[in-house]
């Protein structure tokens, strides 16, 4: 994407736009708060996987088998869902799944190079959890926006006061909004602090 | 008749790109060849026949859905190892990086997309070929979007992501009317 500044770095572009289809799909509380969990129970999986295993197994075959973790745990919170709630597993289990091939779950299956690179992981942590709970907030905001109200049951018939706020497309206008806002700050801190 | 229907469905009113939110980065759309192009309907309709048999016959008579995402991973693993090995024997090798697991996204959501049709081989290679030809017409047009807005004079804050998630936005709602349009015919 052709952003002029270094406020968004590619590495960090490409994460944002892999968990893009979860904000565009997260249109109520619900939704939300299930992507965000399925999101961090892969992640936290296939980290795990990539620390635990042993370093005897090539390095190729490691990253592989966090990958099927990752897939393992998106199957697991699938099943524990569809006894939960069918109506919304059925609403959103293909998107479940999604969360085992998103740019920053794959970054975790990465095995760790050397004891040096803790640090850099532990980077990569906070910012795979921070796109879990911005997954949640975008749920809660979009519902918000679209009915004025908050609810945890989502068969209760409820009045759309600003419909496009439910739509993909408004989940895009929304984001593109939001980064012009996130830019704006930036650019403002960057003047007051050269 | 219902061929090119469902060609139109899969290609504008049902764009993944609305259904999933699955955009690129403007690296991933400006550099698309022809050769890229060919490769990658091939790969989406192969991949989404395969799954689209094997979710029909064996995860779905077996209760097994959930299990979707282990095999396809279990496909796009055999995918890797066979083009790697072919890459490997002329010399090359497969760099995968954040750019080609967004293409493993795409495909995806294809086969996924795809593979809930009643269970008819052809039937899902044609609706995979339009599906994956739809993402990538709408990359396409999204990339001329973003070249002719490159021309126009934007606020700052507005320029690079923020305008192009935007675009996307307001592209995506003259597909959901198309979508709306049409869904009933389809």
């Amino acid at each position: 994407m052709n952003d002029s500044s270094t406020l968004i770095s590619k590495e960090n572009l490409s994460s944002f736009l892999s968990v893009l289809p979860f904000l565009v799909f997260a249109d109520n509380m619900q939704k939300g708060l299930v992507f965000s969990l399925v999101f961090v129970f892969a992640l936290s999986s296939a980290g795990l996987t990539s620390i635990l295993l042993p370093q005897s197994i090539d390095k190729n075959n490691r990253f592989w088998l966090s990958c099927f973790a990752a897939a393992a745990a998106s199957s697991i919170a699938a099943s524990t869902l569809r006894l939960l709630d069918p109506l919304l597993y059925e609403s959103c289990y293909t998107r479940i799944f999604l969360a085992s091939i998103t740019v920053p779950v794959l970054k975790m299956s990465v095995p760790l190079k050397n004891s040096y690179e803790t640090e850099k992981y532990i980077e990569k942590i906070l910012l795979a959890l921070a796109y879990g709970l911005l997954i949640l907030i975008f749920g809660v905001f979009r519902e918000f926006l679209a009915y004025c109200s908050l609810s945890t049951d989502s068969t209760l018939p409820k009045i759309m006061v600003f419909p496009m706020a439910g739509e993909a497309s408004g989940a895009f206008i929304l984001l593109g909004l939001a980064a012009a806002f996130v830019k704006a700050v930036f650019l403002k801190n960057k003047r007051i602090n050269p | 008749m219902n061929f090119i229907r469902l060609i139109f469905y899969f290609s504008f009113a049902g764009n993944i790109l609305i259904h999933w939110g699955l955009t690129g980065s403007r690296e991933d759309t400006e550099n698309i060849s022809f050769r890229f192009a060919l490769v990658f309907l091939c790969i989406s309709s192969v991949s989404a026949i395969f799954f689209g048999i094997f979710y029909t016959f064996i995860l779905c008579p077996l209760k097994l859905e959930s299990l979707s995402p282990v095999v396809f991973l279990i496909f796009i693993y055999i995918v890797f190892y066979i083009l790697n090995a072919l890459l490997k024997s002329k010399n090359k090798s497969l760099n995968l990086n954040a750019k080609g697991f967004h293409i493993i996204m795409v495909v995806y959501a294809i086969a996924v997309t795809t593979g809930f049709l009643p269970i008819k081989p052809l039937r899902i290679f044609i609706s995979a070929f339009a599906c994956a030809f739809g993402a990538l017409a709408a990359a396409w047009f999204l990339e001329n979007i973003m070249k002719r807005l490159d021309l126009e004079d934007i606020p700052q804050v507005f320029k690079g992501s923020p305008i192009r998630l935007i675009s996307v936005g307001l592209m995506a709602m003259a597909f959901y009317g198309i979508e709306i349009s049409f869904f009933s015919l389809v």
